[in-house]
């Protein structure tokens, strides 16, 4: 079976846009107009603060939180900055050492570096080469001085899950700030930030079919947790963060996220079909590893590495599919894998291997295409290749 | 899409690469084998010649696309060549001519080593 069609395999990058996503993005400057300054006290302002406020309950329902406790942001990359930088500022008087992971998204690694600078102490915890984080390695690294630790939901190369709420009444028992990153999971897998318990939490709105450009920091009401501000210049967001609110992509973050809660149980079955036939249709393939324990996964991800293909060619050979190699964050560097070195992973290995993930309107016959595309593109590259001297 | 960092080229000769494969060492065989210990990448040439011709080149190469399209390249334009132009091919040239970004210029001085190993073992027989 020959691949003609381009087919999207990378919704962890980033997801299409629901229609009904789009077509409520749309009211906002057609029949229902809501273009006024939503911090504005006239007609229009208050419009436009009403299809703000609705949005905040939708996505607050997303992960049962209140709607007081959401702070719209431009990201999950600006959200990730705000909780860790934030989080760990506004506790400094208390401690100033940090806990996160080697395998987090680089805008957690690259926060926690802005906090090294500024003197405090950052554990970065590298995971098993399962991808998880055992919690009692998390609890022998916690100390009198931890304020704030950020692990994130779901693994964005690998899919891998971490115990968040382990994690979570581990934080909780010793009062430090519990962060996580659920970009991936946020809209995909149930989260309750009063049950697992979580303090702050991390969205984007175009991972759940929702716009690019906007975001969520969850910052719970509980005493004793908050944020200090990186922004400055206006009383937006309960000063947390100051800036005019983007009215249309809220309100298609909103819907998203509304969609996205009434369609968790019917999307999470698709998506582990589709991976399983995936898997099986290339898992005898000699070398061929999977990345991440598969049964504490993400069904939406499948990350793979096979041994001696080198990892550019193969993005080429696997054209018209559009896939992930690893972070797409990343993909312009070309650099090896972070989050797979960190579980143990080669240079060689991480550089080759590859992400296929998978969204609500993926078929079984992409899947198929898939199959067939992957297969094809690993018999050719290793009838171009030669086995390194001496390997035999 | 993956294809927008590569001329048209490289994608023709990544995709079809005539002269991939192996020439097999006996009678008027010649290998040669290189590899980059950062990146991994590896090049083994086979060469079918008499005393002054290239009548055949192959490659095998474990590397990126560019490598892989200058590496056929290379081939058919040798083939049919005198041997003493192995050590004079101009693989700067060549990456130019595949618009590859500069940051490949490793891949194509590997391809260089490639050729000037695959002429000294000629010389020597």
């Amino acid at each position: 079976m020959s691949v003609s069609r381009e087919i999207y395999l990378d919704h962890a990058a980033t997801t299409p846009l629901d229609p009904d996503v789009a077509s409520a993005m749309a009211s906002c400057a057609g029949g229902d107009p809501t273009y006024g300054n939503p911090s504005a006290n006239h007609a229009a302002g208050r419009r436009a603060r009403s299809a703000i406020e609705k949005a905040r309950g939708q996505c607050a329902a997303l992960i049962n939180a209140e709607p007081r406790e959401i702070v719209f942001t431009s990201g999950a990359t600006e959200a990730d900055n705000l909780a860790v930088i934030g989080g760990a500022r506004f506790r400094a008087h208390r401690g100033r050492h940090i806990v996160t992971m080697a395998s987090e998204h680089k805008a957690v690694l690259g926060a926690a570096d802005t906090l090294e600078r500024e003197g405090f102490l950052v554990t970065r915890l590298a995971p098993g080469s399962d991808g998880t984080l055992d919690p009692a390695k998390l609890e022998a690294a916690l100390s009198a001085d931890t304020q704030l630790v950020s692990i994130m939901a779901i693994n964005n190369e690998t899919g891998v899950r971490q115990d968040v709420a382990a994690i979570g009444r581990l934080c909780r028992e010793r009062d430090i700030l519990f962060h996580t990153d659920a970009a991936q999971a946020a809209g995909k897998e149930p989260l309750d930030v009063k049950a697992m318990p979580i303090d702050l939490l991390s969205m984007t709105a175009h991972k759940m079919y929702g716009p690019q450009g906007v975001g969520a920091l969850y910052v719970s009401a509980r005493h004793g947790v908050g944020v200090t501000p990186l922004f400055f210049g206006g009383a937006q967001e309960r000063r947390v963060r100051p800036g005019t609110l983007p009215v249309a992509p809220i309100v298609g973050f909103g819907v998203a996220a509304e969609l996205a809660r009434l369609r968790l149980d019917q999307t999470k079955t698709h998506l582990s079909l589709l991976r399983e036939r995936l898997w099986s249709g290339i898992a005898d393939l000699p070398g061929v590893t999977r990345n991440g324990d598969p049964d504490r996964s993400f069904p939406g991800i499948l990350n793979i590495s096979t041994a001696e293909i080198e990892g550019e060619s193969l993005m080429l050979a696997l054209e018209p599919l559009v896939v992930g190699s690893g972070a797409a964050c990343n993909a312009q560097s070309g650099e090896a894998s972070a989050v797979l070195r960190s579980m143990g992973l080669s240079d060689l290995a991480a550089q080759g291997a590859v992400r296929f993930s998978f969204g609500r309107g993926t078929t079984m016959a992409d899947v198929e295409c898939a199959v067939s595309a992957y297969r094809a593109a690993v018999t050719h590259l290793r009838r171009l290749s030669v086995p390194r001297a001496g390997s035999g | 899409m993956a294809s927008a960092r590569y001329s048209e080229l490289v994608q023709r000769r990544f995709r079809e690469a005539r002269h991939a494969g192996e020439i097999d060492r006996e009678p008027g065989g010649f290998a040669a084998y290189v590899e980059e210990g950062g990146s991994g990448a590896r090049i083994r040439l086979t060469a079918a010649a008499d005393k002054a011709t290239l009548r055949a080149l192959r490659f095998q190469v474990f590397g990126c696309p560019h490598l892989i399209a200058a590496a056929d390249l290379v081939c058919e334009r040798l083939e049919g060549r005198p041997v003493k132009e192995l050590a004079g091919f101009d693989c700067g040239a060549l990456r130019e001519e595949l618009d590859a970004p500069l940051e490949k210029s490793g891949r194509f001085l590997l391809l260089q080593d490639a050729l000037d190993a695959l002429a000294v073992t000629l010389d020597a027989a």
